[in-house]
């Protein structure tokens, strides 16, 4: 495949795909800018390997594996690096919940691990079913199902939503 | 939930793309550590190897092998010795396109054996998009240090050019280091000639 062909089909992919992945980065709970810097990564590494990912059904399903497993994975670092900065210097302050009747998704998210949030907002705003969010975040489905239960229970009382699933 | 989520997301879903110019430059910044990484292993190793047969006792003189092939790598700044004739950053083959003059040579304030290297500004690539300004230290004894600067180009039908979008402005200053104080030692710019430009 010739390079300007291969730049080209990227591009459009990348045109297409990229406010969704950082809509969706950010609302697992990266900053903007992280978020930015792990797409800015996952469309490097399509270009490198577009000779091979373009064969696959979903080009956008493998960077979006790729961008929600680094920026969970970063979430989950800084968060031991958070704890271990209250243990030396103390609890800092606690996070508040929502607001009286105002309802504070983002509050609510905060809640939950990055790991819970990514399956819900794969699951609940990307509609992908369980089997496609275990395979793209390399996980046995049963422990998908878990974390969006988890999740829901979490979420529900915060949200003031009654779960029928 | 799935609404109040969706909208959630949607707030934070920007309008659009910022240019793919950017995701482009982040490759090529990239392949670019690469290579420099790979340049510098490769140099360690020949060092290495090179002090390894040093130390090692000379044998009986006998019939001498084949010239072993040289392969063609990203030039180090610091490099001492005549400029190759060509090296890649990445795919990009460069060719040498001459020896430039170098205007002044000061020691770097923060290191006794670091030379800050200024150069004339290239009028030809004036943004190229790859390192093509190399200084090298030709010789350098107790009284003298010797060091000249070279311009390399793209070679013809690279690819390098047309995908150039953010191009950087081409370097009119290299820092060499000379691995011990340059001291009262005299600095002579340019392959030939005594052009004697500090102390």
């Amino acid at each position: 495949m010739r390079d300007d062909d291969r730049v080209a089909d990227v591009a459009a992919l990348y045109r297409r795909t990229w406010p969704r992945l950082i809509g969706v980065l950010v609302s697992i709970g990266g900053s903007r800018a992280d978020a930015e810097e792990v797409a800015q990564d996952a469309y490097v590494k399509l270009l490198g390997r577009w000779d091979t990912i373009r064969r696959y059904d979903d080009p956008e399903a493998w960077v979006r594996a790729v961008a929600v497993r680094t920026l969970v994975s970063r979430l989950r670092r800084q968060q031991v690096a958070r704890r271990a900065l209250a243990k030396l210097t103390g609890p800092s302050m606690a996070v508040r919940g929502p607001d009286g009747d105002a309802l504070d998704v983002a509050a609510a998210l905060a809640r939950i691990t990055p790991e819970q949030r990514a399956v819900v907002v794969l699951h609940h705003v990307m509609d992908l079913p369980v089997e496609q969010i275990a395979e793209e975040l390399q996980l046995p489905p049963g422990t998908v199902k878990s974390r969006l239960a988890r999740a829901r229970h979490a979420l529900a009382p915060l949200l003031e939503v009654t779960e029928n699933a | 939930m799935r609404d109040l989520l969706t909208e959630f997301v949607d707030e934070r879903t920007p309008q659009e793309a910022p240019p793919f110019e950017y995701v482009e430059q982040a490759a090529r910044e990239r392949r670019r550590r690469k290579y420099v990484v790979s340049a510098a292993i490769a140099t360690v190793v020949v060092v290495a190897g090179g002090a390894a047969v040093i130390g090692r006792p000379s044998a009986a003189p006998g019939p001498s092998g084949p010239t072993p092939a040289i392969t063609a790598v990203a030039p180090n700044p610091l490099d001492e010795g005549a400029p190759p004739e060509q090296f890649k950053i990445g795919s990009t083959l460069m060719l040498l396109r001459g020896e430039i003059a170098v205007t002044a040579v000061t020691l770097d304030p923060a290191s006794p054996s670091r030379l800050v290297v200024n150069v004339e500004r290239d009028e030809i690539a004036v943004e190229p998009c790859v390192p093509n300004t190399v200084v090298r230290i030709l010789s350098q004894d107790d009284s003298a240090v010797r060091v000249a600067a070279y311009r390399y180009g793209v070679a013809p039908d690279q690819h390098e050019g047309h995908q150039c979008a953010r191009r950087s402005v081409a370097p009119t200053s290299v820092r060499i280091d000379l691995r011990g104080p340059l001291g009262s030692r005299t600095v002579y710019a340019g392959s030939t000639g005594h052009r004697t430009i500090l102390n």
